[in-house]
């Protein structure tokens, strides 16, 4: 079943602990996290479709570091907000340019 | 344009495959290319390079990926995982650098810590305002 993209920005904002990224005049839907020690998580949320389609959870997914089946499980609720921090942390996909060290 | 051209030129000639100009870009400025370096059944790759948008500029050559999910168009790149989506490959690529000049806007706006500085420096080694 395809998310909607008002379904996946209510759990990034709500469940996840994203915000609405701001700061100047934006076409798109960006939310952002900041976890310690690691650049900003931003993402996009296109709203161009009613549903999102799977390369575009693909994209999505990426822009959170973590890979698509992991992506549907943090909108089904099988992943976390703690589930999705340490992931990030101890291994993002993509990973990091930088290797940071998290005390 | 003496020095892009020579360059253009030299991609063309070390190409393996065909490289087309998108458009008629190479008359504001702008040389976008595109390329099938792949061979990759469900995605195109090809650079962006040049004037992208008013005030901006790619200084160096941004491998993107073409795709298509059923009647949506997707261009992405996989160095800053940005991506941008319309109804034809052209929107998509416009609806693409408007998501990189915001990502670029929102990373410059938050390299106050040495992590997101390393990764503002690597996407000003691209793009650039003019």
């Amino acid at each position: 079943m395809p998310y909607k993209p008002k379904e996946v920005e209510g759990k990034l904002r709500d469940k996840f602990g994203f915000s609405p990224a701001k700061g100047h005049s934006l076409d798109h839907h960006w939310f952002e996290l900041q976890l310690s020690g690691l650049p900003p998580i931003l993402t996009k949320v296109s709203h161009s479709r009613r549903e999102i389609g799977p390369k575009l959870e693909g994209m999505i997914a990426r822009q959170l570091r973590v890979r698509t089946p992991y992506f549907r499980g943090m909108v089904d609720c099988t992943n976390s907000r703690a589930d999705y921090y340490r992931q990030v942390r101890e291994a993002p996909y993509p990973p990091f340019d930088v290797l940071f060290r998290y005390r | 344009m003496g020095a892009c051209t020579t360059y253009v030129n030299a991609l063309y000639a070390n190409a393996n495959r065909i490289f087309a100009p998108l458009g008629s870009s190479m008359s504001g400025g702008r040389y976008d290319l595109q390329a099938d370096l792949s061979g990759a059944p469900s995605a195109l790759s090809s650079y962006l390079f040049g004037r992208i948008a008013e005030g901006w500029e790619l200084v160096q050559l941004l491998p993107v990926s073409s795709e298509r999910d059923r009647n949506l168009y997707i261009m992405s790149d996989a160095l800053f995982s940005v991506y941008g989506d319309g109804d034809t490959e052209a929107s998509a690529r416009e609806d693409y650098v408007t998501s990189l000049i915001e990502y670029y806007q929102l990373i410059e706006g938050r390299a106050h810590d040495v992590f997101t500085q390393a990764l503002f420096q690597k996407l000003q080694r691209y793009l650039r305002r003019v």
